[in-house]
């Protein structure tokens, strides 16, 4: 497995860790708002959905935002493996553009500069060979 | 020629412990968003505690109790966990963690 797919794995990971935190937050928070707006509920009062919607609304909010954001990096996340991976795997370190057998000293998608070195301590692709 | 289009050198183990590191850190910030919630609540609530008991939320009562202790420890203990969690999970997203790496005694 490629350190790409490996990372896009570890992604995905991140997203389901997300949306299990935050999806029963949201659940919880609906639950309040549809106990407070039946009619017949011993938990509605004439003011409580009013309340409600006051009390659950912030958190309603930010955890919706971490489902979303649970939800992005599960079945998309390219725009941030991008931006994560810049660097260490042959990418661009500002927009994460594949630089692997450039012939120039700058990306050909943002135009950000790279330095040549000399040498490389290690060869890039393979795993170091175990003396055992 | 080596160039810095082939990376940073690492070895594949290596470069698996960077990712790592980078993933650590996208988890960290999405652990860090319901920090939404606490803003909202601060500011909700701080703008109620008027300093002659209003009974109405305002932008003065809300700025008059900005700098007092009670917001300040409030905002630590509630924001700050979250604020601290995004900083440093976005610092782990874009840092060069080689010197991290070094100082736990891999070799990078």
């Amino acid at each position: 497995m490629s350190d790409f797919a490996w990372f896009k794995l570890m992604v995905r990971l991140v997203g389901i860790l997300l949306i299990g935190l935050g999806g029963p937050m949201v659940i919880w928070d609906i639950g309040r708002l549809l106990a407070a707006s039946v009619p017949d509920s011993p938990m509605r009062t004439s003011s409580s959905l009013h309340y409600e919607l006051y009390s659950v609304g912030p958190g309603l909010l930010a955890y919706g935002s971490q489902v979303a954001m649970g939800l992005y990096l599960l079945l998309k996340g390219d725009w941030i493996i991008r931006k994560v991976v810049a660097q260490i795997n042959g990418r661009c370190a500002v927009c994460g553009y594949d630089l692997a057998n450039l012939k120039g000293s700058s990306c050909p998608q943002c135009n950000t500069p790279f330095k040549r070195f000399e040498q490389l301590p290690v060869k890039v692709d393979e795993p170091k060979p175990d003396p055992h | 020629m080596p160039d810095e289009s082939q990376g940073w050198g690492l070895s594949h183990k290596e470069r698996l412990m960077v990712l790592g590191i980078r993933a650590s850190g996208l988890l960290l910030v999405g652990l860090g968003i319901p920090v939404i919630q606490n803003l909202i609540w601060l500011v909700y609530s701080g703008g109620w505690a008027g300093p002659d008991g209003e009974q109405f939320w305002s932008i003065s009562n809300f700025l008059h109790v900005l700098m007092t202790k009670s917001f300040i420890v409030g905002f630590v203990s509630s924001i700050g966990v979250y604020l601290a969690a995004i900083i440093a999970g976005l610092y782990l997203m874009r840092c060069d963690p080689r010197p991290m790496l070094r100082s736990a005694g891999v070799k990078v």
